[in-house]
């Protein structure tokens, strides 16, 4: 039991660069593969899992905000790092000096970035800037209407050396591939209204993990690598081992307590559960403020010595309980929530459909009591 | 921090937190509260809120672990701090060193704690299990660990002092035979030659509901949060104010034309043209994906759906035909930035659920299927926990007051802005200076008897042969809620009535009224000393003492009668040099004007 923590989020960097060399065998030397480590990498540990990516290959870093790039250079990673969601008094002194590539999506932005640029000493040179543009997905990126506007000032700018337009991207809706497709004509008519205004970005990028392994079309000089690089799969009908892909994490709690009981005992807040003879509960110290979601009450699965049983009752704050019925189990025991299905543990798209959401949203929300920690 | 990335905040609102306290403390007296601050505070942050616990009325706290108690003692916390779930190997010695109290499940806990060999032996509590089925020790396993405990503490190890349980909330008649069963749970013990100087099992809802389970000490947890703990009756119908404001800025707005689709999967399709505004707060922040589809937020006036999926990072909102800006500050849940909430153009209160008010962490549990408590302990690292206070408002006038004195001038003075059907409600610790201000305040508004702490008559009433206007003092602190300040029959609109301990009641009773927080300066005395320290704790117990001793001698010496009740005393009080609420230390004196948020006219509580 010593040195095992009680709450254990056990990160498998193996798996990552397994993934992140399997995507990039897929895509081929022409296509850079950028390991997307926003809201610290999934919840697997942005630095960690970069690092691991980078070794196997990936030759970009994405995250949302330049919080998450600047905390990525703090820690010695020196390869681009493109973010795209911005503050709204966002002057992007501080994306420059660490050297990370803004994602710009309208004229007030380019304004922003090339007032920091101006700002520096001029040796510095252009700042890079890659232009979002929105296909479809209606969330961020230059609308349609914009885009005249946003490429002219964006060719101005470049013209005078002031900022340097080095890629062009937009993001996938993933409703059918038919809208998929539609995306990427618009996506090629945007690039062709760039170059008409002057601009002549190098990079040019739209997939992210389901189109790349869905539409090989869609993969351009560059696909986002993200959830397929934790080895989950974008796909409600394609699990992670139909397409190759190794989960990373493996989240772990320990039994802290064991009691028998007689039948029909009430279990947890609200009784919702009763155990239907005389059983054995284990009370697991893992709760919602680690990120167990409650909507999983009753319903999701965990694992304790290679058995696998359900959540018995509301999940709490910060513990759940388990029928075991006449298990062995004893207090230190490991419960595995999910893991490597490879390996006997629940799948985490278990944990995703008993809570009424996606496998990203579980691994990204585990808590900050968890401990976690590599291997490879 | 770059300045670069989104505002994502959580304002927490210390003054919102302390009112709740201050309710729920006046609610269980004269139960103990402790206030539960684990899981960070519910999200709210721990050392923060533990120190703002303190200072409202809380007189200790509960985390989950050594670990979390350890980290409060670090940050100076000097309140006993509880602590109930180990690990098998859980650092005992360093709970004991720390002066941690130890909620005590098993025998293995009690042999771990002696075999740390700690010099200073923990106080335990022992936890019985009456239901829930998770922690504590069942039925048949309870008198051998009764036996245990008390051999450590004849050994000197632990020191036992008391046994506590947890409610399911399956139904009153559940927590009913939960209660039964910790009270036979006691006698059990009692037999077997155990004492506990302290019995808990109440947590928000039972605190609440239950009058019955509070015994010696309720643990408040969420509540305190401002996040009902019913299915039934919301925080705000409860007296309660929110005290997390989930909100971003709007990042970008764009125009769309009738049927654009919006994020993943375009679930959402615009109905007509309309304007699509992007916010930057995502599943990764805490906005609950399974909420998709439902979800409201609050912008600049008024709620407007979310559009589409909620993703990892973002979500966007249809506002319509709204003129809404990038820059625009988006209000996913809570109070908004005035305190309050945001009011209507008359200054009057929005209706809690309308479409001009914004949403509660307690809708958000309704749309994502969950509960308030989940709601606001999962916001997200990316989100800046900011720390505000009321803003000061036209009513939010402050003073700093040095010296008994100068609390008493203060008095005088104020009386100048009361007149018939006002009502005050003074809020502070014992000691903070309410009666020396309100004897102030009779000698201001010349009305007749000198004016003491009513404690032991519950309501004095001063007439006032000036104005006719009568003076009535009410100390609450011995009512047992809204019902009984009700059957005082006091006469609100033709009386000036000042209530100490009156918060979370006076609300309940009347639609306006004045408060009046009197507070320590922050930093002038080690947070936690004051329930704790020598001056203090003295000064409490001596309260209700000293009084008693007083009033006897005024009871005996009132020559007008007031009501009957509580006669104005004509003699006494002036002699009295040594008034034990008087401040002995500078205060900071705050004036609110509070508005009752009730949504129906019943008292609501039991």
């Amino acid at each position: 039991m010593s040195g095992q923590p009680l709450r254990l989020a056990a990160i498998d960097l193996g798996a990552v660069r397994h993934n992140v060399a399997a995507v990039k065998a897929l895509v081929g030397d022409d296509t850079q593969v950028m390991a997307v480590v926003k809201a610290n990498g999934y919840g697997h540990g942005a630095v960690e899992v970069a690092r691991a990516a980078v070794s196997a290959g990936a030759t970009w870093l994405g995250v949302a905000d330049i919080d998450e790039a600047v905390r990525l250079r703090e820690a010695g990673l020196t390869e681009p790092i493109l973010a795209w969601l911005h503050g709204t008094e966002a002057t992007f002194d501080v994306a420059l000096r660490h050297g990370i590539d803004v994602g710009v999506s309208s004229v007030a932005q380019l304004d922003a970035v090339a007032g920091a640029a101006q700002r520096r000493d001029a040796a510095a040179g252009a700042a890079r800037v890659q232009l979002k543009v929105d296909t479809g997905l209606g969330r961020n990126g230059a609308a349609e209407g914009q885009w005249a506007a946003v490429f002219a000032r964006a060719a101005q700018l470049q013209s005078a050396g002031v900022i340097e337009v080095v890629g062009l991207f937009s993001h996938l809706s993933n409703a059918n591939d038919d809208e998929d497709r539609q995306q990427l004509s618009r996506l090629d008519d945007a690039v062709a209204r760039a170059r008409g205004a002057g601009l002549d970005p190098a990079i040019i990028h739209l997939a992210a993990t389901a189109a790349t392994l869905r539409l090989p079309e869609t993969r351009l000089s560059l696909v986002r690598l993200g959830i397929g690089m934790y080895g989950l799969s974008p796909f409600d009908d394609r699990t992670s081992a139909d397409l190759g892909l190794r989960p990373a994490m493996r989240l772990e709690g320990r039994v802290i307590a064991v009691k028998r009981v007689e039948a029909d005992s009430g279990v947890s807040y609200g009784y919702t559960y009763r155990t239907a003879a005389a059983s054995t509960l284990a009370l697991v110290g893992l709760g919602y403020a680690d990120g167990v979601p409650r909507l999983g009450s009753n319903r999701a699965p965990a694992w304790i010595d290679g058995q696998v049983y359900r959540v018995s009752g509301r999940i709490a704050m910060d513990q759940f309980v388990v029928d075991v019925h006449d298990g062995d189990v004893a207090v230190g025991d490991r419960v595995v929530l999910f893991g490597d299905p490879a390996d006997g543990y629940p799948a985490v798209e278990q944990w995703a459909e008993a809570a009424e959401t996606i496998n990203y949203e579980i691994v990204t929300r585990i808590g900050p009591r968890f401990e976690r920690r590599y291997t490879s | 921090m770059s300045g670069d990335a989104p505002e994502r905040q959580a304002l927490v609102n210390l003054d919102a937190f302390r009112h709740n306290v201050r309710v729920l403390s006046s609610l269980a007296r004269p139960a103990e509260t402790m206030l539960a601050v684990k899981a960070d505070a519910y999200g709210h942050g721990m050392v923060e809120l533990a120190f703002a616990a303190l200072e409202a009325g809380a007189s200790s706290l509960a985390v989950l672990d050594i670990p979390a108690a350890l980290a409060l003692r670090a940050a100076g916390v000097t309140a006993p701090i509880f602590a109930w779930m180990h690990a098998p190997d859980a650092d005992f010695g360093a709970a004991a060193g720390a002066d941690i109290d130890l909620g005590i499940s098993a025998e293995w806990q009690i042999e771990a704690i002696a075999a740390a060999r700690a010099s200073v032996a923990p106080r335990v509590h022992l936890k019985i299990d009456t239901g829930l089925h998770r922690n504590g020790a069942s039925a048949e396993q309870w008198p051998g660990l009764v036996r245990a405990a008390m051999a450590a503490d004849d050994a000197g190890s632990v020191r036992l002092f008391a046994a506590w349980s947890h409610l399911a909330d399956a139904s009153p008649a559940d927590d009913a035979v939960a209660l039964a069963e910790l009270h036979t749970a006691v006698e059990v013990a009692e037999r077997l030659g155990a004492r506990f100087e302290l019995v808990h099992l109440a947590a928000s809802s039972a605190g609440i509901r239950m009058p019955e389970a509070r015994l010696g000490l309720v643990r408040f947890g969420i509540a305190a949060y401002g996040v009902t703990p019913f299915d039934d009756e919301s925080a705000l119908e409860l007296g309660l104010r929110p005290v997390m404001t989930l909100a971003a800025p709007v990042v970008a707005v764009k125009r769309v034309a009738a049927g654009h689709g919006v994020s993943y999967g375009f679930d959402y399709r615009a109905p007509t043209s309309t304007t699509l505004a992007l916010v930057p707060l995502g599943y990764a922040d805490g906005i609950p994906r399974a909420a998709n589809g439902r979800g409201q937020v609050w912008i600049g006036g008024r709620r407007y759906p979310i559009a589409g999926r909620i993703a990892m990072d973002q979500f966007v909102v249809d506002v319509g035909d709204a003129a809404v800006t990038v820059g625009d500050e988006v209000v996913v849940f809570g109070e908004g930035r005035e305190a309050g909430g945001p009011r209507a153009v008359d200054g009057s209160a929005v209706v809690p659920g309308s479409a001009a008010s914004i949403p509660t962490a307690e809708e958000w549990a309704g749309w994502a299927k969950t509960i308030g408590d989940e709601i606001v302990s999962r916001v997200g690292p990316r989100v800046r926990r900011v720390y505000v206070a009321d803003a000061a408002q036209a009513e939010g006038e402050t003073w700093v007051i040095d010296d008994p004195e100068a609390m008493h001038a203060f008095g005088v003075q104020f009386a100048r802005r009361l007149g018939a059907g006002d009502v005050l409600v003074l809020t502070g610790e014992l000691g903070a200076g309410k009666t020396t201000f309100t004897r102030g305040l009779g000698e201001g508004l010349g009305v007749r008897g000198s004016v003491t702490s009513p404690t032991f008559v519950l309501a004095r009433t001063h007439p006032n042969a000036a104005t006719g206007v009568p003076l009535v003092h009410v100390d609450a602190y011995r009512l047992d809620g809204a019902a009984q300040l009700d059957d005082l029959d006091i006469d609100f609109a033709g009386s000036i009535v000042v209530v100490e301990w009156g918060a979370g009641l006076v609300d309940l009773i009347v639609d306006d009224y004045l408060e009046l927080v009197i507070d320590r300066p922050r930093g002038d005395t080690a947070p936690g000393e004051g329930d704790e320290g020598g001056d203090d704790g003295a000064a409490g117990d001596g309260e209700g003492a000293a009084d008693g001793a007083a009033g006897d001698g005024e009871d005996a010496a009132d020559g007008a009668a007031g009501d009957g009740e509580g006669a104005a005393d004509s003699a006494a009080g002036d002699g009295e040099g040594e008034d034990i609420d008087a401040p002995v230390e500078p205060r900071t004196v705050t004036l609110y004007r509070r508005t009752a948020r009730r949504t129906s006219g019943g008292t609501g509580h039991e």
